[in-house]
C-alpha cells in the first residue's frame, strides 16, 4: 500500500495586534479506505434513542440498545430486511468501481433460522420538488450482495464485492448494510471495512 | 417577603412506605437515621437509592412582625414533594427544580413547637418522571437518580402587601429605542389604598444613565396586575459579549401609600434590556442583529446541590474562553448562579424544558407538563440570557405530537417574547420525510456524529441551528485514575463502558493508522481525534454561515460525573485534548479551509475553498491569511499567501487552493 501523510497549514496575522494563529490539518493519502466501527460516528451511539430507533420503528422492528455499544445488535421481529448501518458515508467513488466489502458479525436465534447480511450502496439525489428542504433522497448504486451467516452466536468474518455499474456524478456514496433472517434472530456487527 | 431563617440542617430521615403514624407530631422519630438538608440523599449515605424518603424536623414559630404571616419556602425538592406540619396536610409539589411556598400561619403550634414532615418521592420509573437528563442520558450515572430536599428550606414573613412576581420585556422602536414593558403582580391583604409606585433602572455594571418613573395606582384587596410600557431613551442594552457589553440595570420597584407615606413593599431585580426574534428557520436576531451561534451543550452536574457559584463561573468561562458565546442547556434546568453569570458574562442560553427522549404520552402527563413548564418559565424569566426555550430533545414522533407540541403552544402563552420550539431532531432521520413542515419547523434543529471519515450528508438546504455534534474521547489520565483505571493497559474497557464510554474499544487499534502504546498515549490520540472532527465541522458550518447554518453547538462542555463522553472538559473542570481545537476553531475572526480532504487515495486531485469568517460587528480590514500545503518531510507544495477583507458580520470564500 502506498501511503503519505500532508499537512494544509494555514495562519492568520492581524494587521492590527500582528497576532499571528496558525491551524494545521492533516491530509492522509491512503489506497484503501477503512471504516472502522472504532469512529463513534455510526449512529450506534443512537441506539435505543434517536434516528436509528425512529427509522427501525417505521420497519417494524424493535432494537435492542447494546450496553457496551461495542457493536450494533437488531433484534428482528418479522421476516423482513432490517438495516444494522444506515448511510455511512464512502468517498472518492464512482462509476466503474468494485469495492472489497468486509463484515465481522455474529447471528444469534433457533439453530434452522437463515440469516443473510445485505449490504449496498446509495447515492444522494437532492429532492428536487423542494430544494429548500434538508432532506435529501437517495438512489441506489447497483444490486445490494448477500452473505450468508451461520446463526450460530459466533463472531464471522464475511466478504463481498460491492460494484457500481453507473450512477450519477458529483453524487455522495453511501453504504449501508443490514440483514434478513427470521423473526427470532438477533445479529451484531462488529466490524466493516471497505477497500477500493 | 422578608426571610427569617432557614430550616437547614439534620433532619430525622427514613426510607420506605409509612406504615401509618409518620405524619403524626408525636411520633417519636429519635430511631431515625439524620440527614443534611439542604442535600441531595444520594450523598447523604442513599447512593443510588430511588424511592419513598421520609423528613422529620421541629422548630420554633419565628417572631414576626404584626400582621405579618408566616411562609414556608421549598426552594427546591426533588421529585414528588408532600408536606405535613403538626399534622396538617398542607400540600404536593412535582418537579426537581423549582420553589414553592406555603403559607403555614393558620398551622402553627399555639406551643411554639412545629414538627414539619415531608415525603419525597423519587421513584426508579424515571419515564414517568419529568426530570430530563438527570435521570435519562448517556451522558449521567446509569444507575442515578438524584433524590431529596436539595435546596434551602426558609420561613418566610409575608407582608400585607407583596410583589408575588415581576417580569420586565424589552421591544426595540425604530430599532433602537427600547421599550420596557413592566408587569408587577402584587397581592394586597387590606383595604384599597392609593398608592405611588417609584421603579428606577441603576446601571449594575456599567457607567450609564439612571431611569426613575412614578405612577400613581390604585391597590386592592387580593391579587392585581400593574402593567407599564417606559421608553428608555439612550438606555444601554445588553447584548452577547462578542457584539458588546452585557449591560445589566438593578430594576427596584417601591411601593408607597400616598396618604401617610408608608412603605406598602419593595421588589429588586436585575434586569437586561434586549429583544429577541426570529427570522426564517432558526436565524436568531438579537437587538435587530442576526447573531451566529457558536455554542455547547451543557449540563453542570448530576447532582446539582454540589454546584457552587463558583463552579458555575469556572464553566462559564471556560466556554467564554473558547470563544462560546452560547449554551445549550440539555433536559435539565440549572441553578439561578448559572443563569445570573451567563447574565453577566453575555452568554446566550438556549434552554431546553425537562423532557428528555420519548414517553408514554397520556393526559396526566401533559398536565403535569404543563405545570413543570410554568415552574421553569417563571423562574428563568428575568434572565436576559435565556432566549429560547426547546420542549425536547430526541424523543419520538408521539412524545412531539402528543407532549410537545401542546407544551410548545403553552409556551408561547407564558413567554411570548422569546423563541419557542417543539423538539430537536437528528438530521438523518427518515421519517422527517412524511412529516407535516406547516406545523412545525423543530427539524431545522438537527444533530449528527458523522465522523472524519466522511462527509455530512443532507445537509444542503434549510438554514437551521445544529444543536449537536459530537466525538468522544478520553479524559486526562488523572480523570481515569479517580475512575479508577489510570493505572491499567491495556485499558479496562469494562469500567471505561460503565462510566459512558463506547465504541472506543477498538480505537486502541487504530485511528488515522496511530496505535496506542500506552494510556496518556490513546488519551492524546482519542482527544486529537476528537478535537481535529469537531474543528473540521465546526469550520464547515462556519463557512456556511447564514447560508445553510444559523448557529451550532457541538456536544458537550463537560461532564455531570466522573465519565469518558464527548465532552471537551473533564468533571474536575480539566480541559480535554479537544478543548484547544475547539477554541481554536471557535475563534470570531477565523481563517480556514472549508472540509479539507482527511483520507485522499493516490492521484486524486485536491481542491479545498479557502473562507474568512468574521462574527463580530466590526470589519476585519488588512490581515494577512497564508495557506501551505506541506509533505510529511516539511517540503512546501504550495503556498499561497492572501490580504483579507471581510465586512463585519459576514464570511466569505476566498480562493479554492488546488
Amino acid at each position: 500500500m502506498r501511503s503519505a501523510d500532508y499537512y494544509l497549514e494555514m495562519s492568520l496575522v492581524n494587521a492590527e495586534s500582528q497576532e499571528v494563529v496558525h491551524h494545521t490539518y492533516r491530509i492522509l493519502v491512503r489506497e484503501h479506505h477503512i471504516v472502522p466501527l472504532s469512529e463513534p460516528d455510526f449512529g450506534f451511539g443512537g441506539i435505543g434513542y434517536g434516528w436509528f430507533t425512529h427509522e427501525l420503528a417505521d420497519a417494524g422492528v424493535t432494537c435492542e440498545r447494546d450496553d457496551d455499544q461495542t457493536f450494533a445488535r437488531i433484534c428482528g421481529r418479522r421476516a423482513s430486511q432490517v438495516r444494522l448501518l444506515n448511510r455511512i458515508p464512502v468517498r472518492n467513488v464512482g462509476t466503474g468501481d468494485c469495492l472489497q466489502l468486509t463484515i465481522v458479525a455474529r447471528a444469534t436465534g433457533e439453530m434452522a433460522s437463515l440469516c443473510q447480511i445485505v449490504a449496498g450502496l446509495e447515492y444522494t439525489e437532492p429532492n428536487e420538488l423542494n430544494p429548500c428542504s434538508d432532506v435529501v433522497c437517495f438512489g441506489p448504486a447497483g444490486a445490494p450482495v448477500r452473505m450468508s451467516l451461520p446463526s450460530n452466536g459466533m463472531w464471522h468474518t464475511l466478504q463481498a464485492s460491492l460494484c457500481i455499474p453507473a450512477c450519477p456524478v458529483d453524487r455522495e456514496m453511501h453504504l449501508w448494510c443490514g440483514f434478513e433472517g427470521a423473526a427470532d434472530l438477533t445479529v451484531d456487527l462488529r466490524g466493516l471495512e471497505l477497500m477500493r | 417577603m422578608i426571610r427569617l431563617g432557614t430550616l437547614d440542617g439534620r433532619w430525622r430521615f427514613k426510607t420506605g412506605e409509612n406504615p401509618g403514624d409518620y405524619t403524626l407530631p408525636t411520633l417519636d422519630d429519635s430511631s431515625w437515621d439524620t440527614i443534611l438538608v439542604p442535600a441531595h440523599w444520594h450523598n447523604e449515605g442513599y447512593p443510588h437509592f430511588s424511592g419513598e424518603g421520609w423528613y422529620r424536623t421541629h422548630f420554633e414559630s419565628p417572631s414576626r412582625a404584626e400582621g405579618d404571616r408566616l411562609g414556608l419556602r421549598f426552594a427546591a425538592v426533588d421529585y414528588w414533594a408532600h408536606v405535613w406540619l403538626n399534622g396538617i396536610d398542607l400540600g404536593e409539589h412535582e418537579g426537581y427544580f423549582a420553589p414553592f411556598m406555603f403559607d403555614i400561619t393558620p398551622h402553627l403550634s399555639p406551643s411554639g413547637d412545629n414538627v414539619l414532615v415531608v415525603q419525597v418521592r423519587n421513584p426508579p420509573d424515571v419515564a414517568n418522571l419529568i426530570k430530563g437528563a438527570v435521570t435519562r442520558w448517556d451522558c449521567s450515572d446509569p444507575n442515578g437518580n438524584p433524590g431529596g430536599i436539595w435546596k434551602s428550606v426558609e420561613l418566610l414573613a409575608i407582608t400585607p402587601t407583596e410583589f408575588t412576581s415581576v417580569s420586565t420585556r424589552t421591544t426595540l422602536v425604530a430599532g433602537d429605542l427600547p421599550i420596557l414593558h413592566l408587569t408587577a403582580a402584587v397581592n394586597h391583604g387590606r383595604e384599597t389604598v392609593a398608592a405611588a409606585l417609584r421603579i428606577s433602572l441603576v446601571p449594575q455594571n456599567f457607567q450609564g444613565r439612571t431611569f426613575v418613573f412614578e405612577k400613581r395606582v390604585g391597590i386592592h384587596p387580593g391579587e392585581q396586575e400593574l402593567c407599564f410600557d417606559f421608553e428608555l431613551p439612550d438606555a444601554a442594552l445588553w447584548w452577547p459579549w462578542d457584539w458588546g457589553h452585557p449591560s445589566l440595570y438593578t430594576l427596584t420597584l417601591d411601593l408607597e401609600a400616598v396618604d401617610d407615606g408608608e412603605r406598602l413593599g419593595q421588589a429588586v431585580q436585575s434586569c437586561g434590556l434586549r429583544e429577541i426574534t426570529r427570522g426564517d428557520h432558526w436565524s436568531v436576531y438579537v437587538n435587530g442583529q442576526h447573531v451566529f451561534m457558536r455554542g455547547t451543550n451543557y449540563l453542570s452536574d448530576q447532582y446539582m446541590s454540589t454546584v457552587t457559584p463558583e463552579r458555575y463561573r469556572t464553566d462559564v468561562e471556560l466556554a467564554r474562553d473558547a470563544n462560546m458565546n452560547a449554551f445549550l442547556v440539555f433536559g435539565n434546568v440549572e441553578k439561578h448562579d448559572f443563569y445570573r453569570i451567563c447574565d453577566e458574562h453575555g452568554m446566550l442560553v438556549m434552554q431546553y424544558f425537562s423532557i428528555q427522549y420519548s414517553y408514554n404520552v397520556n393526559p396526566s402527563l401533559v398536565e403535569r407538563g404543563y405545570a413543570v413548564l410554568e415552574d421553569m418559565v417563571a423562574m428563568l424569566d428575568i434572565h436576559p440570557s435565556v432566549i429560547a426555550w426547546v420542549m425536547n430533545g430526541e424523543g419520538d414522533e408521539r412524545t412531539r405530537t402528543l407532549l410537545s407540541v401542546p407544551l410548545a403552544r403553552r409556551c408561547r402563552q407564558l413567554d411570548p417574547t422569546r423563541l419557542v420550539e417543539t423538539a430537536s431532531f437528528p438530521i438523518m432521520s427518515q421519517y422527517l420525510l412524511n412529516e407535516d413542515p406547516s406545523t412545525h419547523d423543530h427539524r431545522a434543529l438537527r444533530s449528527h456524529y458523522t465522523g472524519l471519515t466522511g462527509r455530512m450528508s443532507g445537509q444542503t438546504g434549510a438554514n437551521s441551528l445544529v444543536h449537536e455534534f459530537a466525538y468522544m474521547s478520553l479524559p486526562s489520565v488523572d480523570m481515569l485514575r479517580e475512575i479508577g483505571i489510570g493505572h491499567i493497559w491495556p485499558p479496562d474497557w469494562e469500567i471505561i463502558i460503565a462510566h459512558n464510554g463506547r465504541a472506543l474499544d477498538l480505537s486502541q487499534h487504530e485511528i488515522e493508522g496511530a496505535v496506542a502504546q500506552s494510556l496518556e498515549e490513546l488519551v492524546d490520540l482519542t482527544g486529537r481525534y476528537a478535537g481535529e472532527a469537531l474543528r473540521y465541522y465546526i469550520d464547515h458550518y462556519r463557512s456556511h454561515r447564514f447560508t445553510y447554518c444559523n448557529g451550532l453547538y457541538h456536544f458537550l462542555l463537560t461532564d455531570c460525573w466522573p465519565a469518558v463522553t464527548w465532552s471537551i472538559v473533564d468533571y474536575q473542570r480539566r480541559p480535554k485534548v479537544a478543548y484547544a481545537y475547539v477554541k481554536e476553531a471557535f475563534s470570531p475572526v477565523n481563517w480556514m479551509p472549508d472540509c479539507p480532504p482527511v483520507f485522499c487515495v493516490p492521484g486524486q486531485d485536491l481542491e479545498i475553498p479557502l473562507h474568512l469568517v468574521n462574527d463580530l460587528p466590526q470589519d476585519q480590514i488588512g490581515h494577512v491569511g497564508n495557506a501551505s500545503l506541506k509533505d510529511a518531510q516539511g517540503n512546501t507544495l504550495i503556498e499561497r499567501s492572501y490580504a483579507l477583507d471581510c465586512r463585519a458580520n459576514s464570511g466569505n470564500q476566498v480562493d479554492v487552493l488546488h
